[in-house]
């Protein structure tokens, strides 16, 4: 029943998103809820020696049965690319992750 | 002017590219990009320049195109690079420490033009938890001279960089 109801939910106010569970994986079309996570306390962006990385973070919150793998996983919205950097199976209803935008692609 | 030191990181970088060791400058201004090999990342951690000889004096040399000898002054100067070495953080770190092998026969060789590498040094691999990513602090010691000779009317313009000095 929760289940279904959770699923009615999503599908009427969840974004549309591309999950690849782990590398060299198809991409799966669904719906889930992403949102920033606030965070006073450091910038968005911030300079390294490597180039400019992204601090930002997003919460994921997602169906059951599409689970994520943190570091393999990837969620494209929009598009913009994030890794999995945390993920957890909260009962059998959905999956709770945690994103950070994805570096640039090597050229 | 010339200081003889521009671009001081994007030689050692190309240097180290040259003999097959992925090299980048420090701090580029663009967005970081994914990692997927080990880089070495070269910065200045430290510039020394002092005098040598009297008054910076440092001996004379014949010029072949004007035919003449002239006065070369200069200054010593001590660079301290640092290579750090980043890799992804994924395995047991050999790819990092394939890398720093890489590296330490660049640097066992006569080194950068200009530059005659002193000293060479690592500390052990770490993982980054900011960067998300191994990490290994590597840096070499660098001497060189800095020198110019007088343009007429004893006025200095242009420096070079030189790793070593003949009689």
């Amino acid at each position: 029943m929760m289940d279904r109801e959770w699923r009615a939910i999503l599908n009427r106010y969840g974004q549309q998103v591309l999950v690849r569970p782990g590398a060299g994986q198809e991409e799966v079309p669904l719906r889930a809820f992403l949102q920033p996570v606030l965070d006073r306390s450091r910038g968005q962006e911030v300079p390294s020696p490597l180039g400019l990385r992204r601090e930002d973070r997003m919460l994921y919150l997602g169906p059951g049965d599409q689970p994520l793998t943190a570091g393999e996983s990837r969620v494209t919205w929009g598009k913009r690319d994030y890794d999995v950097q945390s993920a957890h199976r909260v009962g059998d209803s959905h999956w709770w992750a945690l994103l950070r935008p994805r570096d640039k692609e090597e050229l | 002017m010339s200081t003889g030191l521009e671009n001081i990181r994007e030689r050692m970088a190309g240097y180290l590219t040259e003999r097959g060791v992925r090299a980048v400058t420090a701090w580029p201004q663009g967005q970081r990009q994914v990692l997927e090999a080990p880089v070495a990342v070269v910065s200045l951690r430290a510039c020394e320049a002092g005098p040598a000889g009297f008054q910076n004096y440092l001996g004379e040399r014949y010029n072949e195109t004007t035919g003449l000898w002239e006065e070369l002054y200069g200054r010593k100067v001590r660079l301290t690079f640092g290579l750090d070495l980043y890799a992804p953080a994924r395995g047991d770190g050999a790819e990092l420490q394939a890398a720093f092998d890489t590296l330490a026969a660049a640097l066992a060789g006569d080194g950068p033009r200009g530059l005659e590498v002193l000293e060479f040094s690592c500390g052990e691999t770490e993982h980054d938890s900011q960067a998300r990513l191994l990490k290994r602090t590597v840096q070499a010691v660098c001497q060189a001279w800095l020198y110019s000779t007088p343009q007429s009317g004893g006025l200095f313009l242009d420096f070079e960089l030189r790793g070593g000095w003949k009689t």
